[in-house]
């Protein structure tokens, strides 16, 4: 009886250690400047945010310490709109890109263009 | 004489006639008392003869013929566990609407420094694009 009891305890008391790991995700203070001046957008958010969000925008920001100029402003410029999503959301943005991805350059660069089309025939109608 | 004083009157002729009995009768007591707590379930009966402890039997050392497993343990286990749930419920609360998948971290970091806006990966238009490429 005492066996699987224990075993339990132990399982148990991993995953409590996992949780409080990834409770104890940095506040914005906490940050170094590197990486607030990667999530600078989220600044005003950042404290509220779930943990697990803020654990995995760290992970991609420390995976990719030198982006060009040109990729941190995208960067900036997309990164509200991506964490406003949900899950869902992600998960079709996501499987998208991968389709696109997958094509050749002329036919990604062609498809990106008839979206901007695509795009300017909409703002143009409003 | 009011109803108070009706009950102390009671008591103290019962407990004066305690001392009467004749060891059969606190023999088929005792007996009755074992047989009402041996159909108890186990932990009910071992807190109440914690608390009423007879001098001669004590039910907290088994009784349902377990292994010495004791009760203050058993209380002290269950209390791990509840905890144990709840940091699992916690957890998955936490962790739910994203996981740290660093494939998906990759895929979402192209896109978000790519050329197209986030809503344009949002466009369903762009299926049909696709689909006809």
């Amino acid at each position: 009886m005492a066996k699987p009891l224990l075993t339990a305890a132990w399982f148990g008391l991993i995953i409590g250690m996992h949780t409080l790991s990834a409770y104890g995700q940095p506040v914005w203070g906490d940050l170094d400047g590197r990486q607030k001046e990667a999530l600078a957008p989220l600044e005003q958010d950042w404290d509220r945010m779930e943990p697990a969000r803020r654990k995995k925008w760290l992970g991609m920001v420390n995976r990719h310490p030198d982006m060009t100029p040109e990729k941190k402003e995208r960067f900036h410029s997309h990164v509200r709109d991506w964490d406003s999503l949900t899950p869902e959301q992600r998960r079709s943005a996501r499987d998208r890109y991968r389709k696109i991805d997958r094509l050749p350059p002329e036919k990604r660069h062609e498809i990106k263009q008839r979206w901007h089309n695509h795009r300017q025939q909409i703002t143009g109608a409003d | 004489m009011n109803e108070q004083e009706l009950g102390q009157k009671v008591a103290r002729l019962l407990n004066a006639s305690l001392d009467d009995l004749d060891q059969d009768t606190l023999d088929r007591l005792k007996a009755a008392r074992m047989k009402v707590l041996e159909s108890t379930p186990h932990t009910v009966a071992a807190a109440v003869m914690d608390n009423v402890h007879t001098g001669t039997v004590s039910v907290l050392q088994g009784g349902d013929g377990d292994d010495g497993w004791n009760y203050s343990t058993r209380k002290l286990v269950s209390l791990i566990l509840l905890l144990l749930a709840l940091a699992g419920v916690f957890y998955w609360q936490t962790t739910r609407f994203d996981t740290s998948d660093t494939d998906e971290d990759e895929v979402d970091m192209l896109l978000l420094v790519d050329d197209l806006p986030v809503d344009a990966y949002l466009d369903d238009e762009m299926d049909t694009w696709l689909n006809h490429s």
